[in-house]
């Protein structure tokens, strides 16, 4: 895929982007550059943030030739604010791409309010009546970025956002199939890779003996557990003596991550779940946000029941299982807070923090097991455009960027890594725990990156739900 | 030409009943009926003595063609060899009349199948799998026939006449959609989200009725359209390949409980068709 040349976009004011219509155009210091704004899956970002900050060169500029480029942009760019990481969800990045000056514009909102903000659709859901502070009154909250994200950086104001933009691209951990929004009216981009997830038990300082025997959930037991929200602890390490009770932390109705999880054991997406949050979450912005990290107690940081809410972001997850749950208890039993994750946030935040992986019906979750297919619980990370989109206008070049980086000449296994497994790919880096692009070499039976090159991939899935078959 | 045979047949019965009544012979008693109720409606001969005056000797009753007749057929069969009716004549009697009962069970199968194909895309859609079994009964309609004409002249069909009677099955088999070398024994269903479902018996939530709808326009969108030409094998492995899918993503959508519910009310709807079923 070659990047055609840029097609001459609309003059505006210097120092001003339409807040109407996206692709629109930034001067920045005497340059135009033209403005593509991303959305999608948070647990994708980081993916995303290694292939846009990659300095390396630029697929577009290297592409076809020996020495391949693994980066977005032509040279490092440069970002806005300065100090966004992988784990940050709305920042600019800007630079040429192939020579063209590009500003690409992030909000990274969750999979479901990213393939809805393309269509600017609005999804609502109950929230329960908790007695979390501001939390809305009216029982009824719009999802986060929608119809539209909130949150993009004005580039030549950076201490302000700008509203109502339709965004260009969205990221999403499942295809609009399995979509809450009717998503008509959105086109495919491709699949951009394999993101896994993980199931993970919270901190304890001084496990319990129930703590220390829940090293694995099986398939029927998570079903139970998203069902009921708490199940004791011998339910899943069938030891009677183990009288801890489990709570499940999860996500809102927005989140990719969530559908994936319904989705593996056939709970159903479309089927309430109970969940818990530490007490010292809060709503900011119409959302469920998790609090500083804080030892659980019956004195300010309790567990609350939150029905079928959940966090809007994997932080959230990963944050409330870096709160220590030791000498905790609730209904004078101990408790063990167990949540689902994508890589990047549990390899990143929650397991730095204390936190735990536990293996699923057996299995631990690595390059090796994903990619042979002994491990189900992961999707396809599938990149989204309007439908008005394409080669020639700018989210359908960007696009051409993105889904180029991930299968360079054809999709062969690795080609876009220069010919080595074990470097540092772009949007298969996992950024946390070694180099991406380790599944063809002897470390991908430990490795676990945050995403994966279908093109490596030994098994598949038919569709979102349902579980891989060898190939 | 079975029509002359028959009468051939008939002849020859009313010959033999005259040879009968010649011979000055009783009518040989019915066989009793299996079933103890349609015993008791067989008509006893009926022979006439008067009381009081030295019995002259019996006249034989006249033959009726009645008198050979039987609630059940299996003993009318028995009647006519009983009277000694020659077996070839046994077996056209028994044939003809089989076959007229097939011929117009086959004319009401066309008939039905006929109006569900000439009926609106979604009509043929949610009656796919009616359809389907029609044609199904259709085709089976001759090894049916065959073993009813064997049973009646209680006789086992060998397997040359059973084969000879799924030659007509192979012949149109010819005329069908030919399906992928892969999945030659793969019939061609409708997914669930298509099948004639009381969705108001499910309580569904509006989500999961608009995951019903949006599975339905995907597979639509994977067989490539509603005007296809169901003899096209092209689309028969389009419409293989995306029903298991679009199976798969309702239960991943509804989750296993509401999807098992789901496939009850379907069967429900099944044996009982002249329920209304309500789509979203």
């Amino acid at each position: 895929m070659k990047i055609n040349k840029l097609i001459t976009a609309a003059l505006i004011s210097v120092g001003l982007v339409s807040a109407a219509s996206a692709s629109s155009t930034v001067t920045i210091s005497g340059t135009t550059y033209t403005v593509v704004y991303i959305t999608g899956s948070t647990a994708f970002r980081a993916n995303v943030f290694n292939a846009v900050d990659n300095g390396t060169g630029s697929w577009a500029t290297n592409s076809g030739s020996s020495t391949l480029g693994l980066g977005v942009f032509d040279t490092t760019p440069t970002l806005q604010p300065t100090t966004a990481t992988g784990g940050t969800s709305v920042y600019n990045a800007y630079g040429t791409i192939n020579g063209t000056p590009y500003l690409l514009s992030f909000d990274f909102t969750g999979s479901e309010a990213g393939i809805a903000s393309l269509e600017n659709s609005t999804i609502t859901y109950s929230v329960p009546n908790n007695a979390f502070p501001s939390s809305p009154s009216s029982g009824v909250a719009t999802l986060p970025g929608t119809p539209t994200p909130l949150g993009f950086i004005n580039p030549t104001s950076t201490g302000n956002t700008i509203a109502g933009i339709t965004p260009d691209l969205a990221f999403a951990d499942t295809s609009v199939a399995v979509s809450l929004s009717p998503a008509s009216g959105v086109k495919e981009d491709g699949i951009v890779g394999v993101i896994p997830f993980e199931w993970v038990k919270g901190k304890s300082s001084s496990a319990s003996s129930s703590y220390t025997d829940l090293v694995n959930v099986t398939t029927p037991e998570v079903l139970t557990l998203l069902g009921t929200g708490k199940q004791g602890a011998s339910y899943f390490t069938k030891n009677p003596s183990d009288t801890d009770n489990v709570y499940l932390i999860g996500r809102n109705k927005g989140s990719g991550t969530r559908v994936n999880t319904l989705l593996e054991p056939y709970y159903g997406v479309t089927t309430a779940v109970k969940q818990y949050a530490p007490g010292n979450s809060s709503y900011v912005s119409g959302v469920l946000t998790v609090g500083s990290v804080t030892a659980l107690s019956t004195s300010g940081n309790g567990l609350v029941y939150i029905s079928n809410e959940g966090f809007d972001a994997g932080s959230g997850v990963a944050k409330t299982l870096e709160d220590d749950v030791h000498g905790y208890t609730l209904g004078s039993k101990g408790v063990i807070t167990l949540g689902y994750l994508g890589i990047s946030d549990a390899t990143g935040t929650a397991i730095p923090g204390g936190a735990v992986a536990l293996t699923l019906d057996g299995v631990a979750e690595s390059d090796a097991s994903v990619i042979l297919g002994t491990y189900p619980f992961w999707g396809h990370e599938h990149l989204y455009g309007l439908t008005t989109q394409s080669s020639s206008t700018p989210g359908g070049i960007i696009a051409d960027v993105f889904t180029g980086l991930y299968s360079i000449n054809g999709g062969t296994p690795n080609s876009g890594l220069s010919g080595n497994s074990a470097a540092s790919g772009a949007l298969e880096a996992s950024g946390f725990a070694g180099g991406g692009g380790d599944e063809a070499s002897s470390a991908w039976a430990t490795t676990q990156s945050s995403a994966l090159d279908a093109s490596v991939m030994e098994c598949d899935k038919a569709s979102d739900a349902g579980y891989p078959t060898q190939q | 030409m079975k029509k002359i045979l028959t009468a051939s047949v008939l002849l020859n019965l009313i010959l033999l009943g005259g040879w009968f009544f010649l011979r000055r012979e009783p009518p040989k008693p019915l066989v009793p009926s299996a079933a103890p109720v349609q015993a008791a409606s067989v008509p006893a001969p009926v022979v006439a003595v008067p009381a009081e005056q030295t019995p002259p000797r019996a006249e034989p009753a006249p033959f009726h063609w009645h008198q050979l007749d039987a609630p059940d057929y299996h003993d009318y069969v028995k009647n006519l060899r009983a009277v000694g009716c020659p077996e070839v004549s046994v077996r056209a009697i028994v044939a003809a009349d089989v076959q007229a009962i097939y011929d117009e069970r086959a004319r009401a199968l066309e008939q039905q199948i006929s109006a569900l194909e000439n009926g609106s895309w979604s009509t043929q859609f949610s009656a796919s799998q009616t359809n389907a079994a029609l044609k199904a009964e259709l085709l089976d309609l001759p090894r049916q026939e065959t073993e009813l004409i064997a049973d009646l002249l209680g006789l086992k069909p060998t397997p040359a006449e059973v084969a000879a009677t799924e030659a007509p099955a192979a012949e149109s088999a010819s005329n069908r959609p030919r399906p992928a070398p892969a999945d030659q024994d793969q019939p061609a269903t409708p997914p669930m989200a298509f099948q004639g479902v009381d969705l108001s018996a499910l309580n569904l939530t509006a989500d999961q009725q608009q995951v019903i709808d949006t599975i339905r326009q995907n597979f639509v969108q994977q067989i490539g359209g509603t005007n296809q030409d169901p003899n096209d094998p092209a689309y028969l492995a389009r419409w293989q390949k995306a029903q298991p899918v679009a199976d798969n993503m309702l239960r991943g959508m509804l989750g296993n409980r509401v999807y098992e519910q789901y496939q009850m009310a379907q069967l429900k709807d099944a044996v009982n068709p002249n329920q209304q079923a309500s789509t979203p």
